[in-house]
């Protein structure tokens, strides 16, 4: 029997997706769905609870934190990128390399030894605190590691670069004779930027907010090591259930749900943008 | 200071990193006239335009239009539009959200809005179109957009940079006969661009040719052809044989009336002995002058005609059939190469290559270029 060309092309990517992506999500589902064994692990024991618990107040505490954070870093990305995307795309040609170079390099370094690095910055006893003590702005150190703020401030920090990226692609694209065409159309520049630039950029925009807002949901280092015990997100809590209670399938029934919010989430955006 | 300018530049000029774009330009653009800027490749016809429309500022001198000043004045607040040389269409607007966008960035009310947008796409014939997206027009359609686009501002002035240099051949003649109308029925001045000496001489009501940076002659069509004042426009504008040489002899006034004085020279060109010519301003004898033959102003004939005072022999070195027209490579005794124009008709048969012809020619019908 013949193989039809579109089957036999689509055939390896299939098996791909399969064995590392359908196969585990399965697993996942099918864990979360049973009991926890006497010692970590996995007792094939059908079990209903876990979605249950993660109504709990304590955990839908974490997921609306979570919710609330990654969106703000959302947001705060999207503010700080565009000015910069703008400037680098119109940039000379020759300097663009650069500075895309330049976004690019932070993302060289270990994350867990920029996370460090800002840990130095933000202690009570770290750079910015010496710094707002000499100019005599605060009289003792101020708490400003391990509040949400500083966690806000890590995600802002790195998930910067996903935001840049295509935002800059798609501001790189607009033809300067359409700027110009808004000019001669009596637009001013903040119409120009409304009417013309805004609307072009949204592609960018779109896949910067997705790419930023998953990233940030998922993260477990940022509100590990700038939150502390306080302010656990959902990535912590997951990290935690899996490696630290060894609670495989409540952590699989939390892995779950993070995964249809980020679905809600894309969901509710494509709405949003479609009605801009 | 109501006057008939549209626009008046005096003493523009414009420089870029040591490249003088743009200098000393004085223009004048009256109102509903259709002008061109003509010249090569580089003359800096781009850079002239964009300073009326406000992109660029000139470094000196200053621009007037419909009266007022526009040192300073910002390219959003300039009664001008342009339509631009890839037509920038809006990608993410409709064809008609493309034509309303100055009237809404104007805040023109929305029925008064949507009757001019309907109007300016009817002018246009793409009123079928409206809701289409520019990805989805052709070439000629979407410079119908960019027409419509503009004009439906009723701006004092439209200006275009070389708009028809996107389409092929065919679709350029079609919309150079549209344009014409369109200007002729909204009655708005145009600006226009071009390298094309064709589209200028068809187009225009007055044609300013540019040579680096600088305007070299400012006329009518005809004007420019048949009087050019430099062996670059004589040149640059239609074909012509420029042959160098000097004054011989200056004979008595033709014509007593003064701005149009007129006298008989006698000329010796290089490789074409004596020949007589008219001249418009005096001249020394021995100066050195280009002689501007036009190929069609040149009689072939096997032998002398009493009346044609210009007489000098050669041979058919190469004969092009162009359909209504015949263009012939003559070489004479001398070496030079003259081209020569004729009609074609099939009653009288073309010049065989190798054939001996008289070229032929009044004093009248040559001008004398000093520079
Ligand atoms: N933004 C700029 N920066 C530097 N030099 C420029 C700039 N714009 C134009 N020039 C220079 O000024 C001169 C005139 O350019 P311009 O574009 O006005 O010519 P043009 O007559 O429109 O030519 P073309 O027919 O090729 O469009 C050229 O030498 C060009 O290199
Ligand atoms: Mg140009």
């Amino acid at each position: 029997m013949r193989v039809p060309a579109r089957v036999r092309l689509l055939a390896p990517p299939l098996a791909w997706i399969g064995v590392f992506y359908v196969v585990p999500l399965l697993l996942i589902l099918a864990v979360s769905f049973v009991s926890r064994g006497a010692y970590g692990g996995v007792s094939w024991t059908p079990n209903w609870g876990n979605y249950g618990r993660i109504f709990d107040s304590l955990y839908g505490a974490v997921f609306f934190r979570s919710i609330v954070l990654s969106t703000a870093a959302t947001a705060a990305c999207a503010l700080l990128a565009f000015p910069v995307s703008w400037w680098m795309a119109r940039s000379p040609k020759r300097s663009q390399e650069t500075l895309l170079l330049l976004v690019l390099i932070p993302f060289w370094t270990n994350i867990l030894v920029r996370l460090y690095a800002w840990m130095f910055l933000l202690s009570g006893a770290g750079l910015l605190n010496s710094a707002l003590q000499a100019l005599g702005l605060t009289r003792g150190p101020v708490d400003i590691l391990y509040t949400r703020g500083a966690i806000l401030l890590g995600l802002l920090y790195g998930n910067l670069p996903l935001m840049i990226l295509p935002l800059y692609a798609s501001l790189e694209r607009i033809d300067k004779s359409l700027l110009e065409a808004a000019r001669d159309l009596y637009a001013s520049p903040a119409q120009t930027l409304f009417r013309v630039i805004l609307p072009l950029a949204k592609p960018g925009l779109a896949a910067g907010c997705i790419l930023v807002f998953t990233s940030a949901l998922c993260d477990f280092a940022t509100p590990d090591l700038l939150g502390g015990a306080k302010n656990m997100l959902v990535g912590n809590l997951i990290q935690q259930q899996y490696l630290v209670a060894r609670d495989w399938p409540f952590g699989s029934a939390l892995s779950l749900t993070q995964m249809l919010v980020i679905g809600g989430g894309l969901l509710l955006f494509r709405r949003l943008e479609k009605a801009a | 200071m109501s006057e008939q300018a549209t626009v008046r530049m005096e003493g523009v000029g414009k420089l870029f990193h040591g490249v003088q774009a743009v200098e000393g330009v004085d223009l004048e653009i009256r109102r509903g006239e259709f002008f061109a800027l003509l010249g090569p490749s580089g003359c800096g016809k781009t850079t002239l335009l964009r300073m009326v429309a406000g992109f660029e500022m000139p470094d000196r001198g200053s621009i007037r239009i419909g009266g007022r000043d526009m040192t300073g004045v910002p390219a959003n607040e300039r009664p001008v539009n342009m339509v631009f040389q890839q037509y920038a269409l809006f990608p993410h607007l409709s064809v008609a959200e493309n034509v309303a966008f100055g009237l809404r960035v104007r805040r023109t009310p929305e029925p008064e809005l949507r009757e001019r947008v309907a109007e300016a796409l009817a002018s246009v014939q793409l009123a079928g179109l409206a809701g289409r997206m520019p990805a989805q027009l052709s070439g000629g359609q979407q410079q119908r957009v960019a027409l419509a686009r503009a004009l439906v501002n009723r701006p004092e002035l439209l200006l275009l940079d070389e708009p028809m240099a996107a389409l092929d051949e065919k679709l350029r003649e079609d919309m150079r006969q549209e344009l014409k109308t369109l200007q002729h029925r909204v009655g708005i001045s145009f600006l226009y661009v071009t390298h094309d000496q064709q589209e200028a001489l068809e187009l225009a009501d007055r044609i300013a040719v540019m040579e680096r940076g600088k305007v070299v002659q400012v006329g009518a069509p005809q004007e420019i052809y048949e009087v050019p004042q430099t062996a670059f426009v004589a040149d640059f504008v239609g074909v012509s044989n420029l042959i160098p040489g000097k004054v011989v002899e200056r004979e008595r006034l033709l014509v007593e009336s003064a701005p149009g004085a007129s006298r008989r020279v006698v000329l010796a060109l290089d490789g074409f002995g004596r020949v007589e010519a008219v001249s418009r301003s005096a001249m020394e004898t021995g100066a050195r002058v280009t002689l501007c033959l036009r190929p069609e102003r040149i009689h072939l004939a096997a032998s002398p005609v009493e009346d044609l005072v210009n007489r000098v022999l050669g041979m058919v070195e190469r004969a092009l059939f162009l359909g209504s027209e015949i263009h012939y490579h003559i070489r004479l005794k001398s070496g030079t190469l003259v081209r020569v124009h004729d009609s074609y008709s099939p009653l009288q048969p073309a010049r065989r290559e190798g054939e001996s012809v008289y070229l032929q020619w009044r004093a009248e019908d040559s001008t004398v270029l000093t520079r």
